[in-house]
């Protein structure tokens, strides 16, 4: 029966595509140049035929043609972002060529420019949400900036990149308006060159403690033109589900119409900790017996001094060195009007801080046979090299179809150093240290000539393939086509090879191999199609309908040795094996359609429907529908004057995040059950399934206004948002005592996020000598658990907890207060009252964001930029000196002059019953000179002494200062890898990059 | 629009939607069919083989609630760090409210851990023994039936000893039936009750009848009916021993007490703690032979390895002969056999030693006892004994609260008290709270009492 329905379906689509033979019409050619006030050509703008969607984008010499348009007048639209657009007509010929020239003046605020949506590109003032552009080519030239992320972080309102550690390699949180979902990812979806790519944050597999890998980072910041960030179900609900978190939009580098142009550079820098690692302290008594502060205080002893170690300053101990960062690389993009290229290479190394020190290199070098050579990761256990290879292909097949070929290759490896929360980790032995620097350097597990044997790599092989298809067989009618994959080949090795490394529960007796083999793939098929045309003069519609299926896939083989042979690297070899397989698919099959009516181009309102169903349902839930509907109005657009635009827009919007992939169903995994004679297999109720599960569904509605102020030199944006998740799905605990599963998913909670985005952005000075450019911008945040579920008792994680009424995952512990009774200058445990419940303490996640980029151009030959990044209203746990308390090396336990509340917090946390964290969990607002970079434009006829037409070095630093209250080592790590989990613990502080980069254009 | 626009609209935008059509009528099912090859369903375990895995998982259950898990503190060692057997070497804070008798009904993940795998094991062994039953031709015929029964009973005296009194107990074998809280009385009437059904069973083997005549007199003991329990292990040889076993398959299957004691260096073997605590390293006992590792995780408490389990894969004594002696002595101390039966066990060490623990045969001799004297000496030596021969065996905290219950003593008499060596003093709690995620069950609020 479905097959009868197939082949019927299919007839009828021939049959109809057969009818629509094209019609012959007169036609001419429209050409001709696009450049600023100044006269200098313009490339990448887009001169479109208004009304409909054609439309060509410029060369380097600014140059466009548009063939094939209907004899008569038509209007031409030229806009790009940075200038205001400018829309003129022209009579067009019967088969001659008009030439029609545009000259563009700079705006701050470009309501003409395209923006990408679900159903295509859009000019801005026709899209009722806020859509934030970021200028990733230029970012990738001015700043050197280090990952992909980084390239978004202070750059886009409202959208918070949360760095985990200043290790090499290491991940990101990207979280879009705050995060709503208390159980599923709260992660964006990633979209590059129009399909979705894997954008897993903690693509982990190394057990090195806590950090993690973002595979959003392994994209290379050099082949992308633009990233454009689609912000909540407002905006994003044809995205479809898990769209809800918001959706960041990679549009990779195309070809350009013109000979050949290559650019090569190359990058050279200095990574360095600037941090100061606390000392580990014990109070001592004269006869060299401890003798801490709260021995004092109890008069058990007398403290006559502190002994103190600190292996990670001390240059005989450290492991803590400079490392290195370089890249080269280099790409070309040309063609002709048919077809055009873009090829890039580049070669990318970072080696970390860590490096084994000196005198260990020595000692172990004496010890071994002459010649004998240190492997690369004992010597630096932090090391990142990719290869990412793009090619990007567009052939103009006909006059109406178009087809591009993405393909984007990476070969990566990635060595991470142990740390965090792990025994085996570097920083936790010197931090947790002993405080003789005579016994083993003051380490307090394991010394780096130990924990740096142990070998922690990741290799991916990442492959990123799309086509695209778009099919004009008028000027008011274009079918839209996407397929590509995104395919991943990752290996995870932990290598601890017998008789090397510590001699931690065996393993250097043994030998211990950790190896797991992933295969991943994102499928992505999109079909769609766009009607666009004025109704009458004065209304015009632009319609689109389309289908998308999703496939994610992964499938792991994972295996541990113990028990290798000397020289073994294969588990293979290994006595002791075991095995472990998973495999984890969500498909997800999406209709949408969409409506826009426009009045006098001023007056936009869209309303959409989106249909989905996915293989995470459950069998009891069908589909889900996402609508929207949102309006923009152009007030004033007079293009001078004070005011010289203004735009008011609203839109409201639904979308949602998938469960799980098993989420619904009730199943069983497969367990040992150790016998006398050897191991048996049984089964254990894994998830106890949920028939009527559904995804979450997120309504967002936000309204805002763009203003282009004193002749397009200022910009202002605002934008308030209010989002409610309802269907949230909680985690809820299951009674211990039915024996099931600790918990499982039910769509019974709601989360509240809203606040306010936007920012002022402009040129404050245009002269010759002078051009100062600045953007503010910044941003709220306010979280709520409105409802978790009758019954449902608050989620507690640590210190952290989902509770009605309050922030999600904030901070809560037991209060406490403290007062010398005595009046002998100590806080005693008895003289701290702890409170019996628990209470709120803060958010765990910035509430307010706010980035200041300036960037001056000195005449034509120097660009100084540099952003300040603000964040703050929340709190940071820093675990990492409550953990040294723990251990009684804290400096507030030991030094009989610390202050009373450092005496206090100390004691309650390491000395009581409750050991309360609320003295450690801490106002953590910062402002970091996030990046500060010079750039030198050599004059032409220095470019042209090595043969470039273009030449430039720019000089750029990233994380160079940081003002805080935070008494920790730095408030911006995380060294909890969970959704909320937010802690400083034990965790690498951001590091500060020098780097030197030289660009050179042919 | 133009007239020539409109024609050409009309025979295009069908194609659109045709195509569209074309998709959706395709089927979303099929599109949308994933298969996990991962799991396993409930309709893969109806025949024998299922059922006989369904047996092995429910009793891998157990093992893990009991005594072995790397990542998972099993009852044999929060039970120890309790009481006076063993101390914290961690850094844990949970572990430590453990250690320090004062434990977070809510929010100690430590706690809900253990009381859901030892309520996971119940169930699980339970309901095996159901499914089994209703599904194989000759219930009376079938061994598993009896060995699930005798297994439950053991988690049922691990609740009654351990945990307070108010304990439910629910069912999913039909549809979620949410148990009302039971008394500490009634946790252990359930489990002679699942004991005398395993013994009563015809298919029941030798092995599976004296361990659950084992556990039935331990919970017979705790009911203050020494002189049943007596009559219930009388069948039991000396040199009986039912193990768990271990493997280093997976970390759920590895000797638990081994991994936390010498491999993460979290337990370490305790001597005289809280002062009333017994002098397990100093006393030089053969039964508890000990090894000094230096420092614990935490670089400042001594670490000392119980050399019982020196392995992943170390066996260790669920029920035996010993056991069933030294409950003959204890039905026994007031008649005067008492001291003989221990005396006898005392002069056979050199054979019952290497028994229960075959894989770390203990070595040494131990003394003959003689008579203290007085009642509440007597007392003091026969559980001094019990705390030897069955050291870290889950058994100390029923026994403490037994002393307190069925004795007479004082909890500051029996259980550490006083300043705790990690700063602080110890609390007042005698056995373990259930965490508060068991409030999800309507019919419980909270422990009907917290005495012993």
């Amino acid at each position: 029966m479905r097959g009868l329905r197939v082949g019927f379906g299919l007839a009828v689509a021939v049959g109809l595509l057969l009818a629509t033979t094209p019609l012959e019409a007169q036609t001419g050619t429209v050409q001709g140049r696009v450049t600023n006030q100044a006269g200098q050509p313009l490339n990448n703008v887009l001169v479109s035929l208004v009304g409909t969607n054609r439309g060509v984008r410029t060369d380097d010499e600014g140059r466009y043609e548009i063939p094939d348009l209907p004899v008569g007048n038509v209007t031409l639209r030229a806009a790009v972002i940075g200038y205001a657009a400018q829309t003129q007509t022209v009579a067009v010929t019967a088969a001659a060529f008009t030439t029609l020239d545009f000259s563009l003046q700079q705006a701050a605020v470009s309501l003409d420019a395209l923006v990408v949506t679900a159903t295509g590109e859009q000019r801005a003032v026709e899209v009722p949400n806020v859509i934030t552009s970021v200028d990733a080519a230029r970012a990738a030239e001015e700043v050197a900036p280090v990952s992909l992320s980084s390239v978004i972080q202070g750059r886009a309102p409202g959208v918070q990149i949360i760095n985990s550690s200043g290790t090499a390699g290491t991940g990101t949180k990207i979280r879009i308006r705050g995060a709503s979902s208390m159980s599923l990812t709260n992660e964006p979806v990633l979209v590059v060159d129009g399909i979705r790519v894997d954008n897993r944050s903690n693509d982990g597999g190394l057990g090195v403690g806590g950090q993690t890998i973002s595979r959003i980072n392994d994209f290379n910041p050099d082949e992308i033109e633009s990233i454009e960030v689609v912000k909540g179900p407002s905006a994003a609900a044809l995205y479809g589900t898990d769209a809800a978190n918001g959706v960041i939009v990679i549009k990779t580098k195309k070809g350009r119409v013109g000979t050949p142009v290559f650019n090569l550079y190359g990058e050279y820098g200095v990574v360095s900790d600037r941090n100061s690692y606390p000392n580990n302290y014990r109070g001592i008594a004269s006869d060299g017996s401890s003798c801490r502060m709260y021995n004092v205080a109890a008069g058990t002893c007398e403290q006559t001094g502190l002994e103190f170690a600190n292996p990670l300053e001390s240059k005989s101990t450290t492991p803590i060195t400079s490392g290195g960062r370089y890249q080269i690389g280099g790409n070309v993009a040309g063609g002709t009007s048919d077809v055009q290229y873009f090829l890039s290479a580049e070669y990318e190394r970072e080696d970390g801080i860590y490096s084994l020190p000196t005198g260990t290199r020595d000692s172990i070098l004496e010890q071994r046979p002459e010649g004998y050579q240190i492997p690369s990761f004992v010597l630096n256990p932090n090391q990142v090299t990719r290869v990412s290879l793009r090619g990007n292909l567009n052939a103009q097949l006909s006059n109406t179809l178009n087809v591009q070929v993405n393909t984007g290759y990476v070969d990566g490896k990635i060595f991470l150093p142990e740390n965090d929360n792990n025994v085996l980790g570097m920083l936790p032995s010197g931090l947790l240290g002993g405080t003789d620097s005579t016994d083993v350097g003051g380490w307090g597990f394991y010394t780096p000539e130990e924990v740096f044997w142990i070998e922690n790599k990741q290799n991916i092989q990442r492959f990123t393939q799309s086509v695209s298809l778009n099919w004009t067989p008028t000027t008011w009618l274009d079918f839209r086509g996407v397929g590509g994959v995104d395919y991943s080949g990752i290996s995870n090795v932990s290598f601890q090879a017998i008789g090397t490394g510590p001699s931690f529960s065996n393993y250097k007796a043994d030998g211990l191999r950790d190896s797991d083999k992933i295969a991943s793939w994102e499928y992505t098929f999109d079909f769609g199609g766009t009607a666009q045309f004025n109704l009458t003069d004065q209304l015009s519609s632009r319609t689109s309908v389309g289908v998308q299926y999703f496939r994610s896939y992964r499938e792991t083989v994972s295996t541990t040795g113990q028990k290798l042979p000397p020289g073994a690297g294969s588990n293979a070899s290994a006595t002791d094996q075991f095995i472990g397989e998973s495999f984890i698919e969500s498909r997800t099959l999406g209709t949408y359609i969409e409506q826009q009516f426009g009045y006098n181009d001023r007056l936009f309102v869209t309303a959409a429907l989106r249909g989905d169903d996915n293989s995470a349902f459950g069998r009891d839930f069908d589909y889900t529908v996402y609508p929207k509907v949102g309006a923009s109005y152009l007030v004033l657009d007079q293009r001078g004057g004070l005011l010289d635009n203004f735009r008011i827009r609203g839109a409201w919007g639904a979308s949602g995040v998938q469960p799980g992939t098993n989420d619904a169903v009730l199943y069983y995994t497969g367990i040992a059950l150790a016998e006398a004679s050897g191991d048996a297999t049984g089964v254990v109720i894994s998830n106890p399934g949920n028939p009527d599960l559904k995804p979450e569904k997120s309504q967002e509605w936000e309204a805002g206004f763009e203003a282009g102020l004193f002749g397009g030199r200022l910009g202002l944006d605002v934008t308030y948002y209010s989002r409610t998740t309802k269907d949230a799905l909680v985690s809820r605990d299951l009674a211990p005592s039915l024996g099931l599963t600790t918990s499982r998913f039910e769509n019974i909670g709601r989360t509240k996020n809203s606040g306010f985005e936007g920012g002022i952005n402009g040129t404050l000075v245009r002269n010759t000598f002078l051009t100062w450019d600045f953007s503010l911008t910044g941003s709220t945040n306010s979280s709520e658990v409105v409802e978790l579920g009758e019954g449902v008792e608050p989620i507690v994680f640590g210190n952290q907890k989902h509770q009605e009424g309050y922030p999600l995952g904030a901070y809560w512990d037991f209060p406490y207060e403290y007062e010398d009774t005595d009046g002998n200058g100590f806080i005693t445990t008895d003289e701290i009252t702890v409170g019996d419940t628990t209470e709120y303490i803060g958010y765990s996640r910035p509430r307010y964001e706010v980035s200041f980029f300036n960037s001056f151009d000195i005449g034509s030959w120097l660009r100084i930029s540099g952003l300040f990044d603000y964040r703050g209203g929340h709190y940071q746990y820093n675990n990492t000196e409550r953990f040294r308390c723990r251990f009684r090396t804290c400096e507030e336990l030991n030094d009989v002059n610390t202050p009373l509340d450092g005496q206090a917090r100390a004691t309650v946390a390491a000395l009581t019953s409750r050991q309360t964290t609320t003295g450690y969990v801490e106002p953590a607002w910062f402002i970091k000179l996030r990046e500060l970079s010079f750039t030198f434009f050599a004059p032409q006829s220095l470019a042209r002494m090595v043969g470039a037409s273009r030449a430039s070095l720019t000089i750029a630093g990233r994380n160079l200062l940081t003002f805080t209250d935070y008494t920790g080592l730095d408030p911006e790590v995380q060294g909890n890898t969970g959704n909320f989990g937010s802690s400083d613990f034990l965790t690498q502080p951001q590091v500060q990059y020098w780097t030197a980069r030289l660009q050179l254009t042919f | 629009m133009t007239k020539h626009m409109l024609s050409r609209a009309r025979r295009v935008l069908p194609a659109a939607l045709a195509t569209v059509a074309v998709l959706a009528l395709a089927g979303c099912n099929d599109l949308l069919e994933v298969n996990d090859p991962d799991i396993v369903t409930p309709d893969n375990l109806t025949d024998d083989l299922g059922l006989t895995t369904l047996r092995n998982g429910a009793l891998s259950n157990f093992q893990e609630a009991w005594s072995a898990g790397q990542a998972n503190d099993n009852l044999v060692v929060v039970s120890g760090l309790f009481t006076d057997e063993w101390m914290h070497s961690g850094t844990f804070p949970t572990r430590q409210e453990m250690d320090r008798r004062e434990i977070q009904i809510i929010g100690n993940g430590t706690m809900e851990g253990l009381f859901f795998r030892l309520q996971r094991a119940r169930a699980d062994l339970e309901r095996a023994a159901i499914r089994i039953e209703r599904s194989v031709a000759d219930p009376n015929a079938d061994a598993r039936i009896p060995e699930m029964l005798a297994y439950a009973g053991f988690t049922y005296v691990g609740f009654g000893e351990n945990y307070c009194s108010g304990v439910p107990f629910s069912e999913t074998i039909d549809s979620i039936l949410y148990g009302e809280p039971l008394t500490t009385t009634q946790m252990f009437e359930q489990a002679v009750a699942h004991f005398d059904a395993a013994i009563n069973h015809p298919a029941a083997s030798e092995d599976i009848e004296w361990m659950a005549r084992i556990g039935k007199a331990r919970a017979l003991l705790s009911l203050n009916q020494a002189s049943a329990a007596a009559d219930a292990v009388e069948p039991v040889p000396d040199d009986w021993v039912f193990y768990n076993y271990h493997s280093n398959t997976e970390g759920r299957t590895r000797n638990g007490i081994y991994h936390l004691n010498y491999e993460a260096g979290r337990w370490s073997v305790a001597e005289g703690e809280g002062g009333n605590g017994l002098a397990f390293r100093s006393s030089g006992d053969p039964r508890v032979p000990w090894s000094d590792q230096g420092v614990g995780f935490d670089s400042e408490t001594p670490l000392y390895q119980l050399m019982l389990h020196t392995s992943r894969l170390d066996r260790f004594p669920l029920a035996s002969g010993v056991e069933a002696r030294l409950i003959e002595a204890e039905a026994e101390l007031g008649t005067g056999a008492w001291l003989t039966i221990l005396n006898d066990l005392r002069a056979n060490f050199a054979t019952l030693g290497p028994l229960l623990y075959p894989d770390n045969p203990p070595s040494g001799t131990l003394d003959l006892l003689t008579d203290p004297g007085s009642a509440a000496a007597r007392e003091d030596l026969l559980f001094d004994e019990r705390a030897h021969w069955l050291y870290s065996t889950g058994h100390r905290l029923g026994d403490l609260r037994r002393l307190i219950r069925q004795y007479g003593r004082g909890t500051e008499s029996v259980f550490p008290t006083g300043a705790y060596f990690k700063g602080g003093s110890y609390g007042g709690d005698v056995n373990f709270p259930v965490p508060q995620p068991e409030e999800n069950n309507p019919n419980f609020a909270q422990c009907l009492d917290r005495n012993p």
